[in-house]
């Protein structure tokens, strides 16, 4: 029954929208790699000093509530989803804003929403490479050009941005393990260092600083909006909720070990002072084979990086091309358009204190999104009772 | 059409990245690795010395005579200026290749530019992302270049005879394991002070000599081998090294012993504001020059114990006593209070109530062993 209007739906869809992504290609496993991998990108680096400088010792209670946050938008995305199954953002959401009857309607209406999520994600990959070149630039080549940096990270994006839908899924799921486990190693093996006075008190803050704290630490979760272009390429969407809050969940857990440990080994009042803390961690880790860990790091943290980049581009290009039914052929043109505006933005910010502000205005844009235009979204699909009605609840 | 357009420029644009070279390319013989760096005070600016390996003269590097180690393997350069930094550059300018500091171990520091303050010289350390955090920071009596001069044979590059006996004797808790990484967490933070190895330059080697203090960057006062010990119980729990008592009974004669282990438990009365720091010493005798004393029986042990335990807790009170007229918490109480009483912690100067508090010590040694001697 399900299964049939799922049928029914995409081949509605594909009149309205052309190039839906229609193929079930992504597997369980893939989806949750896929949201680990979105959200791990650059901000791992400076977790550590924004909550320091917020909650201070406190800093794991900030990145749950932050999670919990995260969970509850990616809960509302993977709901919607599920009402329209096989429809990305672009399809539900022109079925939302207008009645089933006045489908030019809500072309128009859901045209401002849509450029919206397009614009921030943009800002966001822009923001990610930029920092990721700052790192690059302050830590291991110092003569390098940063357009270099930027570029060389955007350019590997782009390549990958047009790619089907399992291709997204495989790559997320090969490189998962590559992401994870050395940042394991390197939390764990630095837990030995660490002074467990520097860890507490536990909840001892103001509401202020926790909610600051949480606010700085739900920037590290950005980017799991892109769920809402790749639920509609799921295998199995009735069993996606555990996917997204399972790869959420691990981000967490590698979020409060590196944290913990960072804190732990220097303290928050040196940790505020750091530039990117963790990296500061690596260079002290104690070698587990080799002495100097900190040019692996870096390499493979730009994989980290790689994918978050990759994931955010290919659902920007796919939420452009299905609301503007750019087939094959057009994407290429599209996707240097693209490029040329991330870069442009990525090098606007002159110096590194102004791409943190950048960072904390898009993380601050990103968060006034998930608040508001998530949960709006939700309730019209409820309030108006579209999408399939046999939810699983 | 339009894809072969593509292709053939993708094929044009790798075929182009090849030819391109790399920005931060650097040779590993086009770079002087510094080895070891050593910080004066000059006038009002700063004299800083570098040790550097010489490549051919160490053994294994294929051609040339290799040398037998200590000064002949390694070269020193010197130069001045207003900072760190002002001061490496002059010493660029008397160098061929590029210096690198990627390697550097050791980082030695007048007690006359660290009474000073070692504030600006940390930044310019902290910032410079070559150096590691793992390398050793010490405090010498009189000139820090002479620690670079001496000379000792048994490794190759005296930096590294330095840096394994600093690594070895930390591992035996007989120095402070206090790297920079630690030296500047502490320095930064409120509720701890920092301490870092104290030594002294002969001409074969440099001798370790205790612990120098400081109170954030400045170093305020220094403690003797002894002193430092009990210092090492008192903060972290760590051994420490031999001590020697007279006999119990106070005939003459020596006694003295090697603590193997050491247990260090805190607790604090809150209401009023009062430490107890208890050290748990088990410790062997290691020579015994009382006549008379028979170690058999549990009296006389329980004596030799005694005795310990108030050598230990009279040097405790002198060192306790030179921290809080100090005002630098040495000990890890801040981090206690801060931890486990967060409320109190938040209305306290701590330096103040620091040099304020009841901190009281108490040993408990146990003699567990003598040796392959019955008596």
């Amino acid at each position: 029954m399900s299964r049939q209007t799922g049928q029914g739906m995409t081949a509605h869809q594909k009149q309205t929208t052309q190039t839906a992504a229609g193929e079930k290609v992504i597997s369980f496993w893939q989806s949750m790699t896929y949201v680990s991998n979105t959200i791990l990108g650059v901000s791992v680096l400076t977790l550590p000093r924004d909550l320091a400088a917020t909650t201070k010792s406190d800093a794991f209670s900030a990145i749950i509530a932050a999670a919990l946050f995260t969970m509850v938008v990616v809960w509302l995305f993977t709901r919607l989803g599920q009402r329209f199954p096989g429809l990305t953002l672009v399809g539900y959401a022109q079925r939302l804003l207008a009645a089933r009857s006045n489908r030019k309607l809500g072309r128009w209406l859901s045209l401002p929403l849509l450029m919206m999520f397009a614009v921030w994600w943009i800002c966001v990959v822009a923001v990610v490479i930029r920092i990721f070149g700052e790192v690059q630039r302050s830590a291991v080549f110092p003569e390098t050009p940063l357009w270099f940096m930027v570029g060389s990270m955007l350019l590997t994006g782009a390549f990958v941005a047009r790619s089907r839908a399992d291709v997204i899924g495989r790559l997320n799921e090969f490189l998962f393990p590559l992401i994870i486990i050395p940042l394991l190693l390197i939390g764990l093996s630095s837990l030995t260092d660490v002074e467990w006075t520097n860890v507490l008190p536990l909840m001892h803050m103001g509401w202020k600083s926790f909610l600051l704290g949480t606010l700085s630490a739900f920037f590290a979760y950005q980017g799991v909006s892109v769920v809402s272009i790749a639920m509609a390429s799921y295998q199995q969407p009735q069993k996606a909720l555990q996917a997204h809050v399972a790869g959420i969940g691990l981000v967490m857990i590698l979020y409060i070990l590196v944290t913990v440990s960072t804190i732990g080994v220097f303290g928050y009042s040196e940790v505020q002072r750091l530039m990117w803390p963790t990296l500061e961690l690596v260079k002290t880790a104690p070698g587990i084979i080799f002495e100097r860990v900190e040019a692996g790091f870096l390499a493979i943290w730009v994989v980290a990086v790689f994918t978050t980049v990759a994931n955010l581009l290919t659902a920007i290009v796919h939420l452009i091309s299905e609301y503007f039914a750019i087939g094959e052929n057009g994407q290429p043109v599209l996707i240097i358009g693209l490029a040329v505006a991330v870069f442009m933005i990525a090098m606007w910010p002159s110096d590194v204190q102004e791409t943190f502000e950048w960072a904390r205005m898009v993380g601050l844009a990103g968060a006034w999104g998930a608040a508001t235009v998530t949960p709006v979204l939700f309730l019209l699909a409820k309030v108006r009772g579209r999408g399939r009605e046999a939810e699983g609840n | 059409m339009r894809r072969k357009g593509i292709k053939s420029i993708a094929v044009l644009v790798s075929a182009a990245s090849l030819l391109v070279g790399c920005w931060d390319r650097q040779e590993i013989e086009q770079q002087l690795s510094v080895s070891a760096l050593a910080i004066d005070r000059h006038g009002d600016r700063l004299r800083v010395t570098i040790q550097v390996p010489v490549p051919v003269k160490i053994v294994g590097s294929g051609s040339g005579e290799s040398g037998g180690g200590g000064q002949e393997a390694v070269q020193l350069f010197s130069a001045a200026g207003s900072n760190l930094n002002d001061a490496f550059k002059n010493v660029q300018k008397q160098l061929n290749e590029e210096l690198s500091f990627g390697h550097l171990r050791l980082v030695i520091i007048s007690e006359e530019l660290a009474r000073q303050g070692l504030r600006d010289i940390t930044d310019a350390l902290a910032r410079n992302a070559e150096v590691r955090r793992r390398l050793w920071p010490l405090v010498t009596v009189g000139e820090a270049a002479r620690a670079l001069k001496a000379s000792p044979k048994l490794e190759q590059v005296p930096t590294t005879f330095f840096t394994d006996m600093l690594e070895n004797q930390s591992k035996r808790e007989r120095m402070v394991e206090k790297t920079l990484g630690h030296l500047l967490a502490d320095m930064t933070d409120e509720a701890k002070d920092p301490i870092v190895n104290y030594i002294k330059a002969s001409e074969k080697s440099v001798n370790w000599v205790g612990t120098a203090l400081f109170k954030g960057y400045r170093m305020v006062d220094h403690f003797g081998e002894e002193d430092s010990w009990v210092l090492m119980h008192l903060r972290d729990g760590k051994r420490g090294s031999k001590f020697t008592s007279g006999c119990p009974d106070g005939k003459p004669g020596q006694l003295t012993i090697e603590p193997k282990a050491a247990k260090r438990r805190l607790t604090f009365d809150e209401s009023r504001f009062k430490f107890h720091i208890a050290v748990r010493l088990d410790a062997v005798i290691n020579e015994k020059t009382c006549r008379g004393l028979n170690l058999q029986t549990e009296a006389s042990e329980a004596a030799v114990e005694k005795a310990f335990e108030q050598l230990f807790e009279e040097r405790a009170r002198r060192v306790v006593h030179r921290l809080q007229r100090a005002r630098a918490d040495a000990l890890m109480l801040g981090p206690h209070v801060r931890a486990f009483h967060p409320d109190l912690w938040d209305r306290l100067d701590w330096p103040d109530a620091f040099s304020r508090a009841d901190i009281v010590v108490s040993y408990d040694v146990r003699i567990k062993g003598r040796g392959a001697i019955y008596r």
